[in-house]
């Protein structure tokens, strides 16, 4: 049969664009396969540095630190009216009160951390918001050396460094308060000033001990809206030692600190008085203050000198963690007629100077029951401003002496429930005792100043 | 259709049970991690619904999860320290403890070292540091390279108090994040020494056998040898738990200690808690 050169033309074109078009379809496969490849490739490479870009990123939140807590409580007190230390006065004709007693929120920022392992600086802000206003509690820098990481310096507003329970946060404390001798010698904990403390690292063989060494202004940290800008040169120095330590595998924790405060502030008081022997009416030597002989006593340095030892000890054992703490402090603590609170400002011209020696301790009694969220709390706290006088001897006419040199006992009982992480409950009592004198008016027997608090804390 | 309609019913509500069934979180030590990886997956095969997320990063790491809440399980290869105790106290957890196996703690060095056996005292010596060169300990002359973990691990912590005596490491020892980090250090360094789970030891490390009677006698890290007691680093591993995720974690918990959850422990190179 004779071959059509038309259908051999028409046959040879399609071959033509057959071939033509498998050359496409190959060339496009080999495109798309090195895409393929090269996006597959690409895929670790972009899913390794978006995650560094995430672990750097999230590194640097971490140094980020927002926390707080709010105290929120209800109180119900034996009088109306009353002075107290469990939270402060009760307003005159009031005997029942709900108060925020603290609002705190802390911002901290953690530094870079050292090629040894510890971050070599710390920026601390802490407010206190109540209904009673906002104050400043924390603003300080703490910067660590990074040769050993033994040494800091923090500077700015912070815990005075005295004692255990002074820096002890609020929010940990099983009381609702710190004792009446703290809240007394340290309004408001916090003083402005700059430390430098010594302990090694946390992965060192000498952590367990610490030395925190600091001079401050002596005022302390402002209450709400008061100014606590220091009043004279007198700068006082702080400082205290401690042991922390583990034994028989973590089932026993133990601490032992002791503490040194030297300052003075100064004085343009009228008189000075002293503890001595004044005399009575009659011409007789009775317990008292002796008033100096000079007027116009101005530009006089009071010293404050307080030594203290303190004591912490845990045990994890059958009936769950028991813990026993103990404080004791003495010095002399310059005051008033009026108050023998440390002053965060020059003392009144017209009054005088009274030169006490005080002394005080704590002593705290906590039991875990087993491994519940409830635990039970008993805090004996003893404060007496004036050792020198007791008794009767208090507010005897020409001793010079007033109610501000009465010896007073708290004993407190408390339960807490911890709900959760977040939320605590505490229901605590304060039975107060207060020394009594028959020649001191309105102190004749003990006053009606306990107080039942029912806190509820909330942490985050 | 009725039949048919309650059937399809019954089979959705099974379906929402089944996933429903709760997913359970374990933190903590990298010791830990190969054991309880293995088990989380045999468990969620026999236990279909069921969901385990294993992840390591140290017992401290673990123990802290467990403090904040964003962990169920943490698995530990140390003790809870007092503090931390203290701290789940104020947190309000009830902690319960139970052991899931033992390990044996195992000193690597290159297979190219020619050293393979070591005092505790010797030990102590090169991880503080006093000991600087191989042939002071009758190696060859070279340089010791000390790899240790990190301070949130529970290794770091027992090698510490049961090896050296709660000295503290040379602040040459290079720190690692994972045991298997150490490993592989080890495998290509010359003259690197370090310290990981029995489990963790391959073939690209030797081991070391050790001596804790002052070089009478030098025992190898074996199965044999830790239930035995005759291996001195020997350590309890443990799952700590609270009592709110205790039904939660309890089955798995407790497919651990069943005699099935034991022979994993034995496959993985542990040491199981029998007799």
């Amino acid at each position: 049969m004779p071959i059509n050169p038309e259908w051999l033309f028409c046959n040879a074109q399609k071959n033509k664009h057959m071939k033509q078009n498998l050359t496409k379809i190959l060339l496009v496969l080999t495109l798309f396969s090195a895409t393929l490849a090269k996006a597959q490739q690409n895929e670790p490479d972009t899913l390794r540095s978006t995650v560094a870009q995430i672990a750097s990123d999230l590194d640097l939140l971490k140094r980020i630190k927002i926390t707080g807590y709010i105290q929120a409580q209800f109180q119900y007190a034996d009088s109306a009216g009353q002075a107290s230390f469990a939270g402060g006065n009760f307003a005159s004709g009031v005997d029942k009160r709900f108060m925020i007693r603290r609002g705190r929120l802390k911002a901290q920022y953690d530094g870079a951390v050292s090629a040894k392992g510890w971050s070599l600086s710390q920026y601390v802000l802490q407010f206190d918001v109540t209904e009673r206003g906002m104050t400043i509690k924390d603003a300080y820098a703490k910067l660590t050396d990074p040769w050993c990481g033994w040494v800091s310096l923090t500077a700015g507003m912070q815990n005075r460094p005295f004692g255990f329970e002074i820096p002890f946060s609020s929010s940990l404390r099983e009381s609702p308060e710190r004792g009446r001798m703290s809240q007394i010698i340290f309004p408001n904990e916090r003083d402005l000033g700059a430390m430098v403390s010594l302990q090694g690292p946390k992965t060192g063989h000498w952590n367990w001990i610490k030395l925190d060494g600091g001079m401050f202004n002596g005022t302390g940290a402002p209450g709400a809206g008061a100014n606590t800008a220091d009043f004279d040169k007198y700068k006082d120095f702080i400082g205290h030692l401690a042991i922390n330590r583990t034994a028989m595998h973590e089932k026993i924790k133990y601490g032992l600190g002791g503490s040194i405060y030297h300052g003075s502030f100064v004085s343009d008081t009228a008189f000075v008085y002293t503890p001595g022997q004044p005399k009575d009416s009659t011409g007789t030597p009775i317990d008292g203050f002796v008033k100096s002989p000079d007027k116009n006593k101005k530009g006089v340095e009071e010293k404050r000198k307080y030594f203290g030892g303190d004591v912490q000890f845990s045990i994890d054992w059958i009936i769950g963690i028991t813990t026993l703490r103990g404080e004791y402090i003495q010095g002399d603590q310059p005051g008033t007629s009026k108050t023998t609170v440390s002053p965060a400002a020059i003392f009144p011209a017209g009054d005088g100077i009274y030169r006490r020696k005080f002394n005080g301790m704590y002593l705290y009694f906590v039991q875990n029951v087993l491994t519940t969220p409830l635990s039970l709390v008993v805090k004996y706290d003893l404060y007496d401003p004036n050792t020198d006088i007791s008794g009767d001897a208090i507010g005897k006419t020409g001793s010079n002496t007033s109610a501000n040199d009465l010896a007073y006992s708290t004993l407190g009982f408390g339960l807490i429930y911890r709900w959760d992480a977040n939320l605590k409950i505490v229901l605590y009592y304060d039975w107060v005792t207060n020394e009594k004198s028959k020649n001191l008016k309105g102190y004749e027997k003990d006053l009606k100043d306990n107080v039942i608090t029912a806190r509820v804390q909330v942490k985050f | 259709m009725k039949m048919k309609s309650i059937s399809l019913v019954a089979a959705m509500f099974l379906s929402v049970t089944t996933f429903a069934q709760s997913k359970i979180t374990v933190k903590g030590s990298d010791t830990c991690l190969p054991l309880v990886q293995k088990e989380a997956e045999d468990y969620m095969k026999a236990n279909k619904g069921a969901s385990i997320s294993v992840i390591g990063g140290g017992s401290g790491v673990g123990i802290s999860a467990l403090q904040d809440g964003t962990t169920d399980l943490a698995m530990s290869s140390r003790a809870l320290k007092m503090d931390e105790k203290l701290k789940l106290q104020e947190a309000g957890k009830n902690v319960k403890t139970t052991i899931m196996a033992y390990d044996a703690l195992s000193v690597i060095v290159n297979p190219g070292n020619k050293v393979d056996q070591l005092t505790r005292e010797q030990l102590e010596g090169i991880f503080t540091g006093k000991i600087k060169n191989w042939k002071d300990v009758g190696g060859d002359d070279m340089q010791i390279i000390v790899y240790s973990r990190e301070t949130s691990s529970g290794t770091y912590e027992f090698f510490k108090e049961k090896v050296l005596m709660n000295k503290n490491y040379a602040s040459s020892a290079l720190m690692m994040p994972a045991t298997g980090a150490i490993v592989q250090s080890v495998s290509q360094t010359k003259g690197a020494i370090g310290y990981v789970g029995l489990a963790y030891v391959e073939k690209n490390v030797k081991d070391v056998k050790v001596s804790y009677d002052k070089g009478k006698t030098f025992t190898p890290a074996t199965y044999e040898n830790a239930k035995n007691k005759s291996y001195p680093i020997v350590r309890p591993l443990y799952f700590f738990y609270t009592a709110q995720a205790e039904k939660m974690a309890k089955p798995f918990i407790d497919y651990v200690a069943s005699a099935e959850g034991q022979r994993i422990v034995k496959e993985v190179g542990y040491i199981d808690t029998g007799k």
